[in-house]
C-alpha cells in the first residue's frame, strides 16, 4: 500500500471512529428519556441535584456517570448484546448450571434502619453485618428452573423463633398463632446428583420444633411434595404459583379447623407468557426458553379489598385489586407488595385473620379470604405500624406467619418482624413462669431440664453453668446431670427448654422426676 | 473518571479531541490537555486536583532551582527537599495509617489516624516528579521552563491515574512540539480499542469470577480446584486490568501524539522471575532500577541487600499491606535464587519447564498479593495445597468452566504474543497486496471492539430490581 493511500485509509479510521463517538453523544440528547425502565423495573437514575457537598464529595459527578449509563441510547439493544457476548463465552449446559454468590436475596429489605433492633443474641455470635446478607447461597438452573440454593442455620431459626415466641408470649393464649414455614423450589426440584445447600423443610422442622404452645406449626413440605409434578413453582420467577399456595392453603385449614375451599371451585384465568425474577436477574437463555406462564385460580366469594395508607387507622383507605389487572407477572396477587391491606369477606365465622408475610404471602392470601370474616395483611419489610395495636383493638382471633425458610435464615427479616410488634400501652405481659422459685408438690410429677450432664461432678464454674443462677445436680448412675427449673406443667417445661436451647444450651431436654427420681 | 467508563467515551473524549484538533497553535493545544487532565482528575477527586497542582508546582520550581544552582551545596538541597517532600506526601496519604496500625499493635497502643481517601494515582504522579528532578540533578535533562509545559506533562490524564509511569525524558521532545501524523491517530485509535477491550470484556469478566470463589464468604468451603481457579482467574484480571489500562494509555498518547513507552510484554511466557519483571510494569521496574538498584550499588556493593532493599519497596509501592511487602520479597527471593543457581544454568532447562515454575510461581504471587487479611491467605493456601479437610474438585467448577471456556481459551490465548503474531501478518499482508478489504477489516475491527465494550459497559448499569411494589 503506497504512503498515499494509507494516509487516506488511516484519515477514514479516524473519521469513523469520532462519527461513532459523536453520533452517541448526539443520540443520547436527542431519543427521548425514559424515567422508567420496564426491562428492569426499577427507576432510572435521574440527573444530579446540584449542590457544593455533592460537588465536594464526588457523587455529583458519580451520578452523572450512573445518569448516562441509565439513558444510553438503545440501552436495552445493548443490553441483549451483552447477553450474547456472554453466551458466546461458553458452551451452555443444557439441564444445569451454578450461579454461586450473594446476589439472589430476593426478599431484600432496607436495613438502615434495623440496627437498634436488639435480637438477644447472647450465646451465638452472629455479626451484625449478617444482616445485610442473605441466606442464599446463590442459584442453581436445572431443566430450566431457577432453584435458588438454600444456606441458612439453626442459629438463624433459633433466632426467628425467639422472635415468634415474643409473639406467642404477648398475646393471649386464646388467640391462635401460625407458623407456616415455606421451603421454596430447592425442596421439591433440586436434583439428586447435584445437591447443594441445607434442606429447607429440615430448618423449618428445627424451627417449628423451638416454637412455644400452643404455637401451632403448619408442615407443608411432605403435602406440596405430592403435587410437585404439578405447576406449583414457577421456573423463571422464585416465588410459588397460586396452585402451589393453594396446596399450603388446605395444610393450613387442617391446622386451623377450617373447611378448605375445593380447586374446583375457582377460576382460571389465563394471562399469558412472562419473565420472572430469576430471569431478569441472570438473564439466562435456559430460564428465557422455558419462561412461565400466569394461571390465576380466582376465588367465588364477594369480598373488598382496602389499601390501607394510614397505618393506625384500620379501616379508612382506597380499593384494592386482589389480581392487580396490569400486571401479568406474580405481582399481580394482591396488588402486590403494598405494606397493609385489609380484606373483608361475605364469610361469618366470627374469625379474623393477620397475615405477617412477605411477597411469598401474596399468592396465599386469596385463598385465606374465602375463610376469615377479615384479613389484614401486613408486609413486613414496609409496614410501619403495630401488629399489638392492630390485634388488641380488632378483635384479631388468628396470626399467621408465612414465612419462606430463605426469609425466616435473614438477620434483617429476623429483625423486621420483630420491630414491627410494637407493644404499647399495656405492659409487656410474659406468660412465662418464673420456674426457678416456683415450689412444686413432690407426690406428683415433676418436670425440670436438664443442660448438660458431665461423668464428673462440675461447680459453677464451669463453661455451661457459669451464666446459671441457679441450678440443681442429680447423680444418675454414673453420671452428673445439671438441671434448671422445676414445674408441674410439661408445657411449661418445653418453653423453659426452647428458651434454653435459644440461649444456646443445644443439648437441653426436658426430665420427669417423680419423688425426686428420675423417670425419663 | 476512568476511560472504560461511557461518559469518558462518549464525551469527554470526543470532546477532547475536537477542541484539540480546531487549532494548530501549539500553547493552545497543550492548554487544552491540560484543562481536560484537570477535569479528568477532578471527576473522581475534586479537592485532591489541588494537591497535584500543588505538588506539581514544587517540583516544577526545584527543577528549576536545582539547575540554577548546580554543582552548588543548593542543589543537593533542591534535590533532598524534592525527595521529602514527594516521598512525605506519598507516605502520608498512603502508609501513615498502615504505620500506625502497626506500632498500635506492637505497643498495644490506640492511636488513631484521621482517615483520608487516597488521592488517585499520587503513586504514579510522585514517581513521574521523583524521576523528572533527579534527571535534572543528573544533568540528563534540562528543567522545563514553562509551568504550564510540565503541569501538563503530570497530569496528562493518559497516564495519571494508572501509569505508565512516563519519563520525563522520553517525552521532553514531544512536550514542546507534537507532529501531527495521521496513521498515528490511527494506530492509537486501535490500540486504545484493544486496551479497552481488555478491560471490558476480559478483566471485568475475570472480576465477577474472582470475587465469586476468592471473596466467598465461606473460604474455608472451596474445593482445592475452585481456590485455583480463583487465583487464576485473579492472574487473568491483574494483567488484563493493568495491561489493558497500559495500552488504553499508549493509545490516547499516540492520538494526542505523544509517544510513551511500553509498559508490558507478555509477562506471563516469561521464563523466570527476572525475565517476568523485565516483562511486568516495566516503567516502574526501571524506576526501582534507575532511582533505587543503582544508586545503591546495584549488583557490585552489597547485591543481595540491595535486591531485598528494592523489592521490599516494590512490594510496598503497590499498597500499604503486610501481605505487599511479602509478595515483593517474594520476588526478590526468586530472583536471588535464580541468580545463585546461575542463567548458564537455567538456560540449560527446556523452556516448557522453566514456563511452569515461572506460571506457578507467578500465581502463587498473586494469591499473596490479593489477601491483605493474613487469615484469609492462610486459608488459601491451605486449599491450593490441599492440607485441609475439603474436596479437590466440585462439579459447579465444571459447570462454571464450561460455561466461560471460549472467553478463557480467548484470555489465555491474549497472554501469549498471539495478537502481536496476527498484527505482523495483517501489516505484511497490507504491504504486498494493498487491498481496500484489508484496511475495512482493521478499522472494523476497533470499531467492533468499541462496540462489545460498550454493551458491556452499558450492560453493568442493568440492574433489576425485583419487588412488587408499584
Amino acid at each position: 500500500m503506497d504512503a498515499k493511500k494509507f494516509h487516506k485509509t488511516s484519515a477514514l479510521h479516524l473519521i469513523l471512529f469520532t462519527a461513532v463517538l459523536i453520533l452517541c453523544a448526539v443520540l443520547f440528547f436527542v431519543v427521548p428519556k425514559i424515567n422508567i425502565s420496564q426491562m428492569e423495573n426499577r427507576k432510572l437514575t435521574p440527573f444530579p441535584v446540584y449542590s457544593w457537598q455533592n460537588i465536594e464529595n464526588g457523587s455529583y459527578l458519580d451520578s452523572i456517570d450512573l445518569y448516562v449509563a441509565d439513558h444510553f441510547p438503545f440501552r436495552e439493544k445493548w443490553v441483549d448484546l451483552v447477553d450474547q457476548y456472554r453466551n458466546a463465552g461458553g458452551i451452555k449446559d443444557g439441564q444445569i448450571a451454578i450461579i454461586e454468590n450473594d446476589n439472589f436475596t430476593m426478599e431484600s429489605i432496607d436495613t438502615s434502619k434495623l440496627d437498634s433492633v436488639n435480637l438477644n443474641i447472647i450465646q451465638d455470635s452472629i455479626k451484625l453485618d449478617n444482616a445485610k446478607l442473605g441466606s442464599a447461597k446463590g442459584l442453581m438452573i436445572y431443566d430450566g428452573m431457577g432453584i435458588q440454593i438454600f444456606g441458612g442455620s439453626k442459629k438463624y431459626s433459633k433466632l426467628f423463633a425467639s422472635v415468634i415466641n415474643d409473639y406467642r408470649t404477648t398475646f393471649d393464649s386464646k388467640i391462635n398463632i401460625y407458623y407456616m414455614g415455606i421451603p421454596a423450589h430447592g425442596e421439591y426440584y433440586m436434583p439428586d446428583d447435584y445437591k447443594k445447600g441445607n434442606s429447607e423443610s429440615k430448618n423449618i422442622e428445627f424451627t417449628a420444633s423451638l416454637l412455644n404452645a400452643p404455637t401451632k406449626s403448619i408442615f407443608i413440605a411432605d403435602y406440596i411434595r405430592q403435587h410437585r409434578k404439578e405447576y406449583i413453582f414457577f421456573n423463571s420467577d422464585h416465588h410459588w404459583t397460586d396452585l402451589g399456595s393453594y396446596y399450603a392453603y388446605q395444610k393450613f385449614c387442617e391446622v386451623a379447623s377450617l373447611k378448605a375451599i375445593e380447586i374446583e371451585n375457582y377460576d382460571i384465568e389465563y394471562r399469558g407468557h412472562f419473565l420472572g425474577s430469576l430471569y431478569q436477574i441472570t438473564r439466562d437463555q435456559r430460564l428465557k426458553e422455558k419462561g412461565d406462564s400466569l394461571i390465576i385460580h380466582k376465588i367465588r366469594n364477594k369480598y373488598a379489598m382496602k389499601v390501607l395508607d394510614n397505618q393506625k387507622n384500620y379501616t379508612k383507605g382506597s380499593a384494592g385489586q386482589m389480581y392487580y389487572k396490569w400486571n401479568n407477572s406474580y405481582g399481580c396477587y394482591i396488588s402486590g407488595d403494598l405494606p397493609f391491606e385489609r380484606f373483608d369477606s361475605d364469610v361469618k365465622n366470627n374469625r379474623r385473620l393477620v397475615v405477617i408475610k412477605n411477597s411469598f404471602g401474596n399468592a396465599l392470601i386469596p385463598h385465606l379470604v374465602q375463610n376469615f370474616e377479615t384479613v389484614f395483611v401486613i408486609d413486613y419489610r414496609y409496614f410501619e405500624g403495630s401488629v399489638y395495636d392492630l390485634v388488641m383493638s380488632q378483635d384479631i382471633t388468628d396470626i399467621l406467619f408465612p414465612i419462606p425458610a430463605f426469609s425466616s435464615n435473614t438477620v434483617s427479616h429476623i429483625q423486621r418482624i420483630k420491630s414491627i410488634l410494637k407493644v404499647t400501652n399495656a405492659k409487656e405481659s410474659n406468660h412465662l413462669v418464673n420456674l426457678q422459685t416456683q415450689k412444686a408438690n413432690p407426690q406428683v410429677a415433676i418436670f425440670k431440664v436438664q443442660i448438660c450432664s458431665a461423668k464428673e461432678q462440675k461447680d459453677s464454674s464451669f463453661y455451661l453453668l457459669k451464666n446459671i443462677h441457679h441450678y440443681s445436680e442429680y447423680k444418675n448412675k454414673n453420671y452428673f446431670m445439671y438441671l434448671v427449673g422445676e414445674t408441674e406443667s410439661y408445657n411449661e417445661a418445653v418453653t423453659l427448654k426452647n428458651k434454653m436451647v435459644l440461649d444456646g444450651y443445644d443439648d437441653a431436654t426436658v426430665r420427669m422426676f417423680i419423688n425426686g427420681k428420675l423417670i425419663r | 473518571m476512568v476511560f472504560a467508563s461511557l461518559t469518558f467515551l462518549y464525551f469527554f473524549l470526543p470532546l477532547n479531541l475536537i477542541l484539540y484538533y480546531s487549532s494548530k497553535n501549539a500553547s493552545y493545544r497543550n492548554l487544552i490537555l491540560t484543562l481536560f487532565s484537570f477535569v479528568f482528575y477532578a471527576w473522581g477527586e475534586p479537592i485532591w486536583v489541588f494537591l497535584l497542582i500543588f505538588s506539581a508546582s514544587v517540583d516544577y520550581l526545584n527543577g528549576l532551582f536545582i539547575e540554577k544552582y548546580r554543582g552548588t551545596f543548593w542543589a543537593k538541597l533542591g534535590i533532598v527537599s524534592t525527595l521529602i517532600f514527594n516521598l512525605g506526601i506519598l507516605f502520608f496519604f498512603k502508609y501513615s495509617s498502615f504505620l500506625y496500625d502497626n506500632v498500635n499493635y506492637l505497643c498495644g497502643t490506640n492511636f488513631q489516624f484521621p482517615k483520608y481517601t487516597l488521592p488517585i494515582g499520587i503513586s504514579f504522579y510522585t514517581f513521574q516528579t521523583i524521576s523528572y528532578v533527579i534527571d535534572v540533578y543528573r544533568n540528563e535533562v534540562k528543567a522545563q521552563r514553562s509551568w504550564m509545559k510540565f503541569m501538563m506533562f503530570v497530569s496528562l490524564y493518559h497516564q495519571l491515574v494508572a501509569g505508565p509511569i512516563v519519563r520525563y525524558s522520553h517525552i521532553m521532545n514531544e512536550i514542546d512540539t507534537r507532529k501531527f501524523r495521521i496513521r498515528d491517530i490511527s494506530g492509537g485509535i486501535t490500540r486504545f480499542c484493544v486496551g479497552l477491550f481488555k478491560k471490558v470484556a476480559i478483566a471485568n469478566i475475570a472480576a465477577e469470577l474472582v470475587v465469586k470463589y476468592l471473596d466467598n464468604p465461606d473460604l474455608s468451603s472451596l474445593s482445592t480446584g475452585e481456590m485455583w481457579f480463583g487465583v487464576i482467574m485473579f492472574s487473568i484480571q491483574i494483567y488484563f486490568d493493568f495491561s489493558g489500562y497500559s495500552d488504553m494509555a499508549i493509545g490516547l498518547g499516540r492520538m494526542f501524539g505523544f509517544h510513551y513507552h511500553e509498559n508490558f510484554n507478555y509477562p506471563y511466557i516469561a521464563k523466570t522471575a527476572t525475565d517476568f519483571w523485565r516483562r511486568w510494569h516495566i516503567s516502574l521496574g526501571t524506576f526501582f532500577r534507575d532511582y533505587v538498584y543503582i544508586p545503591l550499588g546495584g549488583n557490585k556493593k552489597n547485591g543481595y541487600l540491595n535486591l531485598f532493599i528494592v523489592w521490599a519497596l516494590t512490594g510496598l509501592w503497590h499498597g500499604a499491606n503486610w501481605n505487599f511487602i511479602f509478595w515483593g520479597l517474594f520476588f526478590g527471593i526468586l530472583i536471588m535464587l535464580e541468580r545463585l543457581v546461575t542463567f548458564k544454568k537455567i538456560n540449560k532447562v527446556p523452556s516448557f519447564f522453566l514456563r511452569i515454575y515461572l506460571l506457578f510461581a507467578v500465581v502463587l504471587g498473586w494469591a499473596l498479593f490479593y489477601f491483605t487479611d493474613s487469615s484469609k491467605l492462610l486459608v488459601c493456601f491451605r486449599s491450593l495445597f490441599h492440607i485441609a479437610d475439603i474436596a479437590w474438585w466440585d462439579y459447579s467448577l465444571t459447570l462454571t468452566i464450561k460455561e466461560n471456556i471460549y472467553w478463557m481459551i480467548l484470555a489465555f490465548l491474549l497472554c501469549m504474543p498471539v495478537y502481536q503474531y496476527f498484527v505482523v501478518k495483517y501489516r505484511k499482508l497490507l504491504l504486498a497486496k494493498n487491498s481496500k478489504s484489508l484496511y475495512w477489516t482493521g478499522i472494523a475491527f476497533s470499531i467492533v471492539l468499541l462496540m462489545i465494550s460498550t454493551a458491556l459497559m452499558v450492560g453493568k448499569s442493568y440492574n433489576p430490581f425485583i419487588y412488587y411494589r408499584f
